[in-house]
């Protein structure tokens, strides 16, 4: 079974296996998170505010516990309980398949098993975009908001069938295709004009995200079209101008659904502790700085550029995938308002007009 | 918690964050400043010994369960198979807690991370060492390694080139006198300013007995360890000499935490010291940006 009709109201239907998330309102102050509770599903969001990752590389997590009384002995912790993600944005679900590519044992022959367990025992539906908001530049990156890398399974809205409204389910890989057929008593079955009746509003939605931000630049026909004009322009001044207003918060690196870069560090009481993992930030001067004191990115410009040269030149020569997915959380969530569309453009404008004389 | 490592083997493998259990069997104080130790480290189970298979060049995450781990590059030879050495300077909290430890406690050794001197380029090729201070562990490894028997016969002479400030301040003294007469071997001490004691060896900065000494490029490789200043001054001397970019081998240091490319703040531009590096040659590197 490839897809199928399935009513909103039926959606919490199909928690059960492990622990359920979906977006709601929870917290009372508008912002929308991935919460628990199925009752709580919201389906008029943008999008939740702390991106998915955090369900696969959390914000702190133990990588061992110890005990060195005695004899010292390491325990890693359990197998992670199973997720199911329901009606996160295509955006998210790519930014996973872009930490696959970081995580999987195809970069430099080394499996993270921690994030890798997680993926393999959770199932992701995501659910399109119809109103992309005005930050939004998925299309850029090569994504879209119908976007299908990352997830199990793709849902998007159909005109009510009943009063509650209802979804179209479709399956985009062999764990989404079997979930659907372990639940196909909460279905109905879906013929392809219903599939194109919901296609045409994904394509009006996607026709806006190009019209608003249009960058320039899609990652989508050439992955490697940013790195091409920023590896050329590594020592180039605007580096300075675009670092001018930053104030090293690292917010963005929180907020972006692909930045991954962590901090191990140990917490012991007595004779037991844990090696911990926590989020860090290559935003912060103590990221690379030496035991020496010397440090290899001292300066705020160094380390903005290291953002972007990681994302748009770094990841693609390493991973061969770009670490963005043009949510615009960065930029909604930037004290100083710096925008990651205007660091794009600046880069494409440049080597356009380089060209041109 | 009753999951020892050393009745599942298997998680370590599966698991490149998990360090194997080792002991410290010696610790050797170094030099007069008493701020570099070398450990000696025997594995506590006799299948994670086997499992850690190294050459030289490659370095570790030393792990001090309560305190945190750092890489060090591995100061003994595969050849020496029974313990592991590192040589630690006292800088941070985990060295600390090295310093403060006493033979036989027991902490954790992850790894063999990152690659190698290019040993099969090497074979065949006379082999040019030059290097100061204590980034000299790693080529401690690799004369270790290139005098053993069963590998003297695949590398041609060896000209070592060692320097420090001082002559309290050289490694490995009992290795340093025993190579004095090793065949193949011909071993350069320096120190940086006359010192006000006996000294039979060379008197300057390296880079300037380098330029002295005058080592021939031919059929030569340059394997260059040391602090960065001596490194900037070095290879346009090993270039006078006439080593070619590509023969010019540098070994780089950066903050790290996973040594496995995942954690994010070891890059230099696309490469990542711990697992593209910590041996680069010049050429490689020149065309990194300066972020090391």
């Amino acid at each position: 079974m490839d897809r199928g009709i399935i009513r909103k109201s039926d959606i919490p239907k199909l928690a059960g296996r492990g622990r359920f998330y979906a977006p709601g309102r929870s917290l009372g102050d508008g912002s929308c998170e991935l919460v628990e509770n199925p009752a709580e599903i919201v389906y008029d969001f943008s999008n939740v505010r702390v991106p998915l990752k955090q369900l696969f590389l959390p914000q702190t997590e133990v990588l061992c516990t110890y005990d060195f009384d005695q004899v010292t002995e390491v325990s890693i912790p359990a197998e992670p309980i199973p997720i199911l993600v329901f009606g996160c944005r295509p955006c998210d679900a790519r930014a996973l398949s872009q930490l696959d590519a970081v995580f999987g044992p195809e970069n430099k022959g080394y499996a993270d098993p921690y994030f890798l367990k997680r993926r393999e025992s959770s199932v992701v539906i995501s659910l399109a975009c119809n109103s992309p908001c005005p930050t939004c530049f998925c299309t850029a990156m090569g994504g879209g908001p119908a976007g299908t890398e990352g997830a199990d399974l793709l849902a998007r809205e159909l005109a009510p069938l009943a009063s509650d409204g209802a979804l179209l389910l479709e399956a985009l890989s062999d764990k989404g295709r079997d979930f659907l057929k372990s639940h196909g008593s909460l279905l109905t079955e879906a013929g392809p004009e219903v599939l194109e009746e919901a296609k045409k509003s994904s394509a009006a939605a996607e026709a806006a995200v190009r019209k608003a931000n249009d960058l320039g630049v899609d990652l989508g026909a050439d992955l490697s079209a940013l790195k091409k004009h920023m590896d050329p322009l590594f020592d180039d001044e605007r580096w300075e101008e675009l670092t001018a207003s930053c104030v090293g918060c690292g917010s963005c690196t929180y907020l972006c659904p692909t930045c991954h870069c962590f901090d191990i560090a140990d917490e012991s009481r007595l004779y037991k502790g844990q090696r911990i993992r926590t989020w860090d930030s290559c935003q912060f001067p103590l990221f690379t700085k030496h035991a020496s004191g010397h440090n290899p990115r001292k300066t705020k410009r160094e380390r903005l550029r290291q953002r972007f040269m990681h994302k748009f030149s770094y990841a693609v020569e390493n991973t061969g995938a770009a670490l963005c997915v043009g949510c615009g959380r960065c930029i909604t969530g930037c004290p100083v308002n710096l925008d990651i569309r205007d660091v794009i453009r600046s880069f494409v404008k440049e080597t356009t007009r380089e060209i041109a004389s | 918690m009753k999951s020892p490592v050393e009745e599942k083997p298997a998680i370590t493998a599966a698991n490149p964050y998990i360090p194997y259990p080792v002991r410290i069997a010696d610790i050797t104080i170094e030099n007069e400043a008493r701020d570099l130790k070398t450990f000696k480290l025997v594995f506590e189970n006799e299948e994670d010994r086997k499992a850690f298979r190294y050459l030289p060049g490659q370095f570790a995450e030393v792990s001090v369960l309560g305190t945190g781990e750092s890489p060090f590059g591995i100061a003994s030879s595969p050849t020496e198979q029974e313990y592991v050495l590192f040589t630690v300077k006292l800088t941070g909290s985990v060295t600390a807690e090295l310093h403060a430890s006493e033979a036989g406690r027991r902490i954790g050794v992850r790894g063999p991370l990152g690659n190698t001197f290019p040993w099969q380029r090497l074979e065949g090729r006379d082999i040019v060492i030059v290097s100061g201070g204590f980034a000299f562990t790693t080529l401690r490894s690799g004369i270790t390694y290139m005098l053993d028997p069963s590998n003297r016969g695949k590398y041609g002479d060896i000209f070592a080139l060692y320097g420090a400030r001082s002559p309290g301040e050289l490694l490995y003294k009992k290795e340093l006198a025993a190579w004095k007469s090793a065949a193949g071997l011909r071993l350069h001490l320096a120190v940086d300013r006359e010192p006000g004691e006996p000294w039979d060896g060379k008197v300057g900065l390296v880079p300037n007995v380098l330029r002295e000494l005058g080592p021939s490029a031919k059929n030569a490789i340059a394997l260059v360890c040391g602090p960065p200043i001596m490194i900037r001054f070095t290879i346009p001397v090993l270039q006078e000499l006439g080593f070619a970019k590509e023969d010019i081998i540098l070994s780089l240091e950066n903050r790290m935490k996973c040594g496995i490319g995942k954690c994010g703040r070891c890059n230099v531009g696309a490469k990542y010291v711990c697992t593209d590096g910590p041996v680069f040659s010049f050429a490689e590197l020149e065309k990194l940006p300066p972020e090391y």
